[in-house]
């Protein structure tokens, strides 16, 4: 995680400001995010329930929205899906709500992120400049080369041995790395301890050990933003892992 | 095409109509047919009744049944009318001295002996005594006795008292034989006859009369006097016709006899002929004219020998003598209708029906009157010119017989037609469209609302006044007018009532189809009020009563008819049985019901609420029973729907609560991450900082699982229950925690079969599970410390249960109850300083009940031990188990 406030603060030159539009009727999480994304050196617009955000939105250049669910006048999701009318930006749904439905939700109607209160904010940090990464630069990535293989923002390349998440490097171990090949060429395929273990090390599995799983957990911490929450390697609980195909 | 489902008033009203005229034409038809079937003719003074038969194919009178059956009796009556003038006519008038020989009469139709003892008498003697009847006399005597005054006009009884009066008593000291005896009588007879003769001329009866005893004691006593002993059954009692019955001779009929048997045989003789000739007499004089030409349309000549002589009896004023058969048969062709029958040879020439047969018994009744060389000639003057029995029927005949098709095709299509109406109408009655138009209600009326026995007692009073007066009309009409019976008015009067009946009948009639549609016959029945109001009290009377006298009574009752019925023979026995299976019914009902209310609650306590039991049809005690454990399930049912609604009541607001909470920590967390940032110096604020960071994240934690827990026990989740290894979660668990557990220096020894342990759970669900389990370990097992992890898979009662066991040592002391450790906030230390918000094991405990598992903690000292037990699902899913199996894999 540290490795991407660090390449992050490297970036803060270059371009034109990135405008975020934070919107909340907490007004001190407002100033909270603000100050963190200040720091980040993006340019952050407020705003305090859904009708002015939506009046910012139209009046300012934004990249970026991280809007609540329950505010005054316009909710957070109404609002969303008004914007999703005419915009395609990123959209971050910050909300005390953390029910499996209330994300369901939440995501269906065109948000691109979901994070629940009470939020770590470098995790918000790191989510918006994924995001970011994504909106901007993604789209023209280039596949041709055979030996590269990509998950979303996740991406191999075979020949150089390298790993990078949303563009930014991601240092592993040659077991870790092995790994992780394995399950990025076989998308949405569930893997068992064991198969792991037999693919990767090439010996008969025996039993009652958790090396496996503890390599997953350690990619896990390099690649996710929250590990507890993975968004690429996922664990599918009483049968093995899996990378989630992702779209686009 | 729409079918109508409701007939409009104006339809309804023109077919009731157009019945009602139908039924008038049937009732018309009817009445026409009827009075017309048969027809009374009045033949030889007799009142004959004919049916016609309305089937016939002929077409003439002549030819019709009808005028055979009548033919028939006309020639039964000449017949016999020229046999009864044979005997009483002489020359074709009646002869009253006509000399009539009465043997001879009485078995006229049987043969003769040749000897025969015989008395003639003159014919109007014979009429006369079979009027009056004849008058006799009993004497009494032995066959002896009696023989001898029939032989020699003196009976010896008589003579030997003479002798005494004349000689004394001479023999009175001779003891003398039975035989002896006889001879003597007759000896004294004949020497009496003698005397007697000589004295006086007396009729030989009335001296039987005068001298013979009346009575048998008389007799008796008489024989006794001269001293003979005679048995009581020798003596004979005869009945002597007093002298005033004299034949041609001027004899009297005793002296024609010679012994008793002769005796009454001349007797019995002399009394039948006079009684027939006495009949026929009566008649001949009703009757003698009865054929007379200008009586009837029957002409008639019998050709019969009598005494000798040819006899030609005709009602023809023709002389037929010496007239050859043939001419005759061809004078009678000439009536139109004609029977010609020549007796001897059974031969018959006729144009009617009647055939050889007949006629001979006809003829044959009487041979012993026609003798040889008999011929019959019978003709019908078919031009019916004199007002008989003959021309009645013709003209009965041919005033029906044309239109005979008509009236009954008419009766028969007014039948059938009405009939069709009448069901129509039946079909139709009563109903009445809804107002959406799409279906139709029964409607009563106000006449339907009488109860129904008044109703029905009105509708036979209402119809069957209207048939007795009809039938009473009928007979008064006939009795008053002659022709009544075949004129036209009656079946117009019969249809014009049938109109008036109709109506009755019609409203009557269609009350009932709307009774019986709206099921109101019963419904309004007096009886069944009656009957609803009897058993009310009586069940009253049984369910107010001590609950002795419920028993008792009803058992007395029974053993009591029993006993009373049981004295009636087969009847009583019979009303007795069917009084005992009445009861068993009963009883049985009772029972049942009260099995019903025994199951009913059985089911309510396995925990179906909703169940109610039908207090409809209980009475006593079942229905206080049913009623008692209905107030207890209603009562079990709110508790348990309260309950579940507290309980997502407190949900709900924990929720909202926790929502409410997570804002303000939100700001907290994040302003206190801010001062973690700022380059501080100072170790105290640090310090404070480094407080608040803690507290921070545990109070997110606690709200996380404060909701949780309240939607665990609120049943408030959905669960999707999938397959998965068991050792394969417990394995990725472990590689979760291996960090952490290496930072508390606790070391874990994982002991997992070779093969997976499958069970049916959801997924994250039981990873909380496990999760919280590794985590309450984290949190509470003592540093440096190994951590015992066993998979195992058990079998129980039959069934494979997968076990997951966890041991550890705990820091604390455990100085709490296992139970109380899965109870909300409880943990192991009480001072409640770690992190950790108590709520662990309890969500855990819940989670795994949800998913039909088993959480039991054991607590030995410091040792800390917890079992997930849950089913164990197949090895392999079932596709590939069959597939070893073909391959035989070891």
């Amino acid at each position: 995680m540290r490795q991407f406030l660090v390449t992050a603060r490297e970036r803060q030159g270059e371009g034109k400001m990135t405008n975020i539009l934070v919107c909340d009727d907490d007004k001190e999480i407002v100033e909270a995010i603000e100050i963190y994304l200040l720091q980040e050196g993006y340019h952050v617009i407020r705003a305090y329930d859904g009708e002015q955000a939506i009046h910012a939105l139209k009046s300012n250049d934004i990249q970026l929205m991280i809007i609540d669910v329950m505010m005054p006048k316009l909710d957070g999701i109404h609002a969303t899906l008004k914007i999703r009318e005419y915009s395609s930006i990123p959209i971050i749904i910050l909300s005390a709500k953390s029910e499996d439905a209330d994300k369901i939700l939440g995501l269906n109607i065109g948000a691109d992120d979901y994070v629940t209160k009470p939020f770590n904010p470098l995790e918000l940090v790191a989510r918006v400049k994924s995001q970011l990464r994504r909106y901007t630069k993604l789209g023209n990535l280039n596949t041709e080369n055979n030996a590269v293989f990509k998950a979303g923002g996740l991406v191999i390349n075979d020949e150089t041995k390298e790993v990078t998440v949303d563009d930014e490097p991601v240092k592993l171990t040659p077991i870790e790395y092995n790994i992780l090949l394995l399950l990025v060429k076989n998308q949405g395929r569930v893997f068992s301890i064991d198969q792991i273990y037999e693919s990767i090390w090439e010996e008969e599995a025996i039993g009652a050990d958790n090396t496996v799983a503890v390599h997953i957990r350690h990619i896990r911490e390099k690649i996710e933003i929250n590990p507890k929450e993975p968004r690429y390697l996922k664990v599918v609980w009483g049968v093995g892992y899996k990378i989630e195909k992702q779209p686009g | 095409m729409k079918k109508h489902l409701v007939m409009s008033r104006a339809k309804r009203q023109f077919l009731i109509v157009l019945r009602r005229l139908l039924v008038a034409v049937m009732v018309a038809a009817f009445v026409t047919l009827y009075c017309n079937s048969s027809i009374e003719v009045e033949i030889n003074g007799n009142q004959y009744r004919q049916t016609i038969d309305p089937f016939e194919k002929r077409n003439t009178f002549e030819a019709s049944r009808l005028f055979q059956a009548i033919l028939e009796e006309e020639v039964r009556g000449i017949t016999r009318m020229a046999v009864i003038k044979s005997q009483l006519e002489t020359n074709g008038a009646y002869n009253g001295q006509k000399i009539i020989d009465i043997v001879e009469y009485a078995h006229r139709q049987e043969e003769l002996y040749e000897e025969t003892v015989t008395a003639r008498f003159y014919l109007d003697d014979l009429v006369k005594w079979g009027n009056y009847g004849f008058v006799t006399e009993t004497v009494c005597g032995t066959e002896q006795e009696l023989n001898c005054w029939f032989e020699f006009g003196l009976g010896a009884l008589s003579a030997i008292n003479q002798e005494r009066e004349l000689y004394g008593n001479i023999y009175e000291n001779i003891n003398i034989s039975g035989e002896e005896q006889n001879v003597l009588l007759k000896e004294f007879a004949q020497y009496a006859r003698r005397e007697q003769e000589e004295e006086e001329q007396q009729s030989l009866s009335l001296r039987m009369i005068n001298e013979l005893p009346s009575t048998r004691e008389e007799y008796q006593r008489r024989a006794e006097e001269v001293g003979l002993y005679v048995e009581d059954s020798e003596i004979l009692e005869l009945q002597v016709l007093v002298p005033r019955y004299l034949s041609v001779d001027n004899w009297d009929l005793a002296e024609y006899a010679s012994n008793v048997q002769e005796y009454v045989q001349l007797r019995e003789d002399l009394k039948t002929t006079s009684k027939e000739l006495f009949y026929n007499a009566t008649e001949y004089w009703e009757n003698k004219n009865a054929h007379a030409p200008e009586r009837t349309n029957i002409r008639y000549c019998y050709r019969m020998s009598v005494n000798g002589q040819t006899l030609y009896l005709s009602n023809l004023e023709e002389d037929f003598t010496g007239k050859t058969p043939e001419e005759i048969t061809e004078r009678f062709a000439g009536f139109g209708s004609y029977i010609a029958y020549n007796a001897d040879r059974a031969e018959i020439t006729t144009n009617t029906d009647i055939n050889a047969e007949q006629m001979k018994q006809e003829i044959g009744n009487y041979q012993y009157a026609f003798g040889d060389n008999t011929h019959a000639w019978i003709g019908v003057d078919t031009s019916y010119p004199m007002q008989d029995g003959l021309r009645m029927a013709q003209e009965a005949y041919s005033r029906v017989m044309p239109f005979y098709k008509y009236v009954v095709a008419a009766f028969l299509l007014a039948t059938v037609l009405s009939l069709f109406l009448l069901v129509r109408l039946t079909c139709y009655e009563g109903r009445e469209e809804e107002e959406d138009k799409k279906g139709y209600r029964i409607v009563l009326r106000r006449a339907d609302r009488m109860p129904t026995e008044p109703f029905f007692v009105c509708a036979l009073l209402g119809n069957g006044a209207i048939w007795a007066g009809a039938g009473l009309g009928y007979v008064f009409c006939v009795s008053t007018w002659a022709d009544a019976r075949y004129s036209l008015w009656l079946p117009l009067a019969a249809g014009g009532l049938s109109l008036f009946w109709d109506y009755v009948f019609v409203f009557f009639y269609l009350s009932l189809v709307r009774r019986s549609k709206t099921h109101t016959l019963w419904s309004n029945s007096w009886i069944r009020r009656f009957g609803i109001r009897f058993g009310k009290t009586m069940l009253s009377l049984y369910d107010n009563s001590h609950i002795l006298t419920r028993s008792l009574v009803p058992f007395i009752v029974i053993v009591l008819s029993n006993l009373i019925l049981g004295g009636f023979d087969i009847p009583g026995i019979l009303a007795a049985a069917v009084i005992d299976v009445a009861a068993i019914l009963v009883l049985y009902r009772e029972k049942k019901a009260l099995w019903e209310i025994v199951e009913r609650t059985k089911r309510i306590r396995h925990g179906d609420f909703e169940l109610k039991i039908e207090e409809k049809g209980l009475h006593g005690e079942n229905r206080e029973l049913a009623e008692a454990v209905n107030g207890i399930g209603e009562g079990i049912k709110t508790a348990v729907e309260q309950s579940m609604k507290d309980e997502r009541l407190k949900a709900d607001l924990i929720t909202n609560v926790s929502h409410d909470i997570k804002t303000p920590l939100t700001s907290i967390i994040n302003f206190v991450n801010l001062l973690k940032r700022e380059k501080i110096e100072d170790e105290r604020i640090l310090g404070y900082i480094q407080v608040l960071d803690a507290k921070s994240q545990r109070l997110k934690q606690l709200t996380d699982d404060l909701v949780e827990a309240s939607k665990i026990t609120s049943g408030n989740i959905s669960l999707q229950m999938e397959r998965l290894n068991f050792a394969e979660l417990v394995n990725q668990t472990c590689g979760e925690f291996s960090d952490k557990f290496q930072e508390k220096c606790l070391e874990m020894v994982l002991n997992t079969p070779d093969g997976p342990v499958y069970i049916e759970a959801d997924s994250r669900r039981i990873w909380r599970v496990v999760e919280n389990l590794f985590s309450n370990t984290y949190k509470y097992a003592l540093e440096g410390t190994r951590v015992y992890l066993d998979i195992r898979e058990m079998e129980i009662a039959g069934k494979r249960y997968a076990v997951f066991s966890m041991k550890n040592i705990s820091a604390q002391a455990l100085n709490i109850d296992a139970a109380e450790l899965t109870e909300r906030f409880i943990r192991g230390d009480i001072s409640r300083s770690t992190e950790g918000s108590g709520l662990g094991l309890s969500i855990a405990k819940n989670l795994t009940e949800l998913q039909n598992g088993k959480f039991e903690i054991y607590l030995d000292g410091d040792l800390f031990k917890v079992l997930v037990t849950f089913p164990c699902m197949e090895k392999r899913p079932d596709g590939q188990a069959a597939r070893d199996v073909l391959r035989g894999s070891p």
